[in-house]
């Protein structure tokens, strides 16, 4: 039984790729310092989340059977600290967080702490939106920002968007009600997101600081990082999941929209405006976001950083002033963005064809080898056998009775 | 006593009272032999009464349904309202009247537990292989999925399994329309489609044909690679048997009323989210649709707004056909199906209540220990 899990489940936009991404590249060395990251695959927790919420998420769900349980058993089989990392934890539904904490050995002898990274809904918001866009979504940013405020968030994207951001209930569902088996305050642990301008290591620092990983020299380079696109980007991509959504099958835009257009093209772009709130909404999110600092104060969390630092940054007049709304862009940049596009992709088709002439040379090069082989003497006799049987009723049978007697698989049909 | 904890106990004990006007009347005297410390959520307790309304389930079946998973996106489990307080009132996602949760919300219950109950009776016995025969017949089998794939199978289980040398390519078809009605049904049970309607209007806005209910593109496709003199096209699937000289019957694909195709097309993906990888496909096909074929109600049927497209189309697959390209068994006028498009004009397309009446009686019907009321229930199916 693992004595202590470090159950990390969201939020998303918060960090989670890269933390996720340093655990699994060291989990070796972590391993010898007595801290288990328990995959064999770096979306091994993802998969297991999906199958502990029984989320269909594209088809990756049939990968992600008994997921979940075998993450649990191999936690529970652990003799030290196991951390579990996945962000849309956060949407779990308190049935489905009272049956993960059970399975980790809460209220059987291990101490389950959760934790929870935070970044204020300032940048979230924008953040979420463009997260949206980059999965096939066509919503305006005005209407994504009138569903978050729809009171029933009964759309899709609210339904979402809360579920994995309002950090008073998603402390509230993982902590489970006021039972015996309630996770303590003391087990929490909320590690905020610094505002803009901190130091670059300095949300790492809280992650080293909330799951105990100063003692583990830790290898910190990878290639996993959320990179963001500009205003211009964005409104363009937008543009493309209208046409995309009816013509491109969803592998194909994993790998050629999201992938090569958005993520490998447009977000090298960093000269554009950045997405963000716009000044008609700091008002709502100032207010809601008071009634989560003084909720979470009150409960008396362990916080790594400040929970001040979820009001966000008060917008100066220049931001204000020079705010880029996503929905009606400046179309020059937007033109500047799509012929940057077209040239990168224009560069990819040039590759893929140096890759195809390159197949269809050693492909002639085989053909050639083939034929070679068909030179000797006794390949041309078994084939000129063979030639003669299949020609007649009487030969075939023979044929399929000598299949048959060897075993071969490859009977006449 | 709270009444939303008395409310369960009167769900559980059959009770069909809606939330709203128990908690209104309710005497929280009442005695109750078992009350739970966590309420479902109002999903969960308005399918249990909607269950109630319709036979009366086990108490295994209660049991599963309140502790149900919301499976797929959506809202979480949600509180009833007047029966929440404390931080749970301030945060989170505002307490509803179950009466008032939309068809959609409770089959995120129900399609769940209908996936467990598919993965748990698994799939019936296949008829053991016939006598391998000694006569050949050299033929390959495909066109419309839905209706060459059992083909295939049965003339496999024959002893004349396709392939052979010489073989000649069947691509076996019939009205447009039909095919693709039968290239929903099969994407819906086996891989996973949006709605009927989502799926032709994407169709329609690019202008194009699926792969399985264009037999003029996989004609081509097979004329490169066996030749053109060995490519027919079948218009009609009844003249396979006589085509290819057998002497046994043929199966028919299962024909399923739109409701029961969109309660099965909500039910596959969690078919294969809980059986994993490979199984969904037999388990849905001869699990699942069997048990549903016999639901009345027609069978989808292309929309109004898709026709003036779906005659255009199936003219120009007609033109191709005609044109003397392509060998053709059968006569060509099959693909127009002229009276096949909008035979119903005012059925062929699932209705959410209707789908959620069906989902509640499958569930009933698929618990040994629960029973139907026959008067009950019918009403939307």
């Amino acid at each position: 039984m693992a004595k202590r899990v470090l159950l990390h489940v969201g939020t998303p936009k918060t960090g989670t790729s890269y933390l996720q991404d340093v655990c699994f590249l060291n989990r070796d060395l972590l391993a010898e310092h007595g801290i288990l990251y328990p995959a064999e695959r770096f979306d091994a927790h993802f998969l297991a989340a999906i199958d502990l919420m029984r989320l269909p998420w594209g088809g990756l769900e049939e990968q992600a059977v008994g997921a979940w349980d075998r993450l649990a058993a191999e936690v529970r089989a652990f003799d030290g600290t196991a951390i579990i990392s996945h962000e849309i934890l956060a949407r779990a539904t308190p049935a489905q967080t009272q049956r993960a904490l059970a399975s980790l050995g809460h209220g059987s002898g291990a101490e389950v702490h959760l934790v929870l990274s935070v970044r204020d809904l300032v940048r979230q918001i924008p953040a979420e939106w463009q997260e949206n866009i980059k999965h096939r979504t066509t919503t305006s940013y005005a209407d994504f920002l009138a569903e978050l405020q729809e009171p029933t968030r009964d759309g899709t994207i609210a339904s979402w968007f809360w579920a994995v951001q309002e950090l008073p209930d998603i402390v509230a569902r993982w902590r489970g009600g006021a039972g015996e088996l309630s996770l303590p305050a003391s087990q929490v642990h909320l590690v905020t997101v610094p505002p803009p301008g901190s130091p670059r290591d300095l949300l790492w620092s809280r992650f080293v600081e909330a799951f105990g990983l100063g003692g583990v020299p830790l290898a910190l380079d990878t290639d996993r990082t959320n990179v963001s696109l500009g205003v211009p980007e964005t409104y363009l991509l937008r543009q493309v999941n209208r046409r995309a959504n009816v013509e491109i099958e969803p592998e194909d835009y994993r790998e050629l929209v999201r992938e090569l257009l958005a993520h490998r093209t447009l977000s090298a772009r960093t000269a554009s405006p950045r997405l963000a709130l716009p000044p008609s909404a700091y008002g709502w999110v100032s207010a809601l976001t008071a009634t989560w600092i003084e909720e979470l104060s009150s409960e008396g969390y362990d916080v790594v950083g400040s929970l001040a630092e979820l009001q966000g940054a008060e917008p100066s007049a220049a931001t204000l002033a020079n705010y880029a709304d996503p929905d009606a862009p400046d179309l020059e940049a937007v033109v500047d963005a799509a012929t940057t596009s077209i040239v990168a992709l224009v560069g990819d088709v040039r590759r893929w064809r140096a890759n195809e002439v390159r197949l269809q040379e050693e492909i002639a090069a085989l053909h050639r080898e083939l034929a070679k082989a068909r030179m000797n003497p006794l390949y041309r006799l078994k084939e000129a056998v063979y030639r003669i049987l299949t020609g007649g009723r009487l030969g075939r049978r023979l044929l399929d009775a000598y299949y048959r007697a060897r075993g071969s698989s490859s009977r006449l049909a | 006593m709270r009444a939303s904890s008395t409310w369960l106990a009167h769900l559980r004990a059959g009770g069909t009272t809606p939330w709203s006007a128990y908690a209104i009347s309710t005497d929280t005297s009442h005695h109750f032999d078992q009350l739970d410390d966590r309420l479902p959520g109002a999903q969960q307790l308005e399918v249990l009464r909607r269950l109630n309304e319709v036979g009366r389930p086990s108490p295994a079946l209660v049991q599963r349904v309140l502790h149900a998973d919301l499976v797929g996106r959506g809202r979480g489990d949600l509180g009833l309202v007047g029966a929440v307080d404390g931080a749970g009132a301030r945060f989170g996602t505002p307490p509803v009247d179950p009466a008032d949760l939309p068809a959609a919300e409770l089959l995120r219950v129900l399609t769940g537990l209908l996936a467990e109950d598919v993965v748990r009776a698994g799939v019936p016995p296949q008829p053991g292989p016939r006598r391998p025969r000694f006569r050949r017949v050299r033929y390959r089998l495909h066109g419309d999925p839905w209706l060459a794939v059992p083909m295939r199978a049965e003339l496999t289980r024959c002893g004349l399994p396709p392939g052979g040398g010489r073989a000649v390519t069947y691509l076996v078809g019939r009205d447009l329309a039909g095919m693709l009605a039968d290239a929903w049904t099969r994407r819906s049970l086996v891989d996973g489609a949006a709605t009927w309607v989502e799926w032709l209007r994407k169709l329609q806005t690019s202008d194009r044909l699926p792969p399985r209910a264009d037999l003029t593109r996989q004609a081509r496709w097979w004329r490169k690679r066996v030749g053109a003199e060995n490519v027919r096209i079948v218009t009609d699937p009844a003249l396979v048997p006589q085509i290819l000289g057998v002497d046994f019957p043929l199966p028919h694909p299962p024909v399923l009323a739109a409701d029961a195709l969109d309660l099965a097309r909500r039910v596959s993906p969690l078919v294969g989210l809980f059986a994993g990888p490979g199984r969904r496909e037999e388990l849905m096909l001869r699990g699942l649709v069997p048990r549903l074929v016999g639901t009345p109600g027609d069978p989808i049927g292309v929309p109004e707004r898709f026709r003036a497209w779906v005659e255009e189309r199936a003219r120009r697959v007609h033109e191709e056909l005609t044109s003397g390209d392509y060998a053709v068994l059968g006569d060509p006028d099959l693909v127009l199906g002229a009276s096949q498009v909008g035979a119903t004009p005012q059925g062929g397309s699932p209705s959410e209540p209707a789908v959620l009446t069906l989902a509640l009686r499958t569930l009933l019907e698929n618990d040994p220990g629960s029973r139907m009321d026959p008067a009950a229930g019918t009403e939307g199916a």
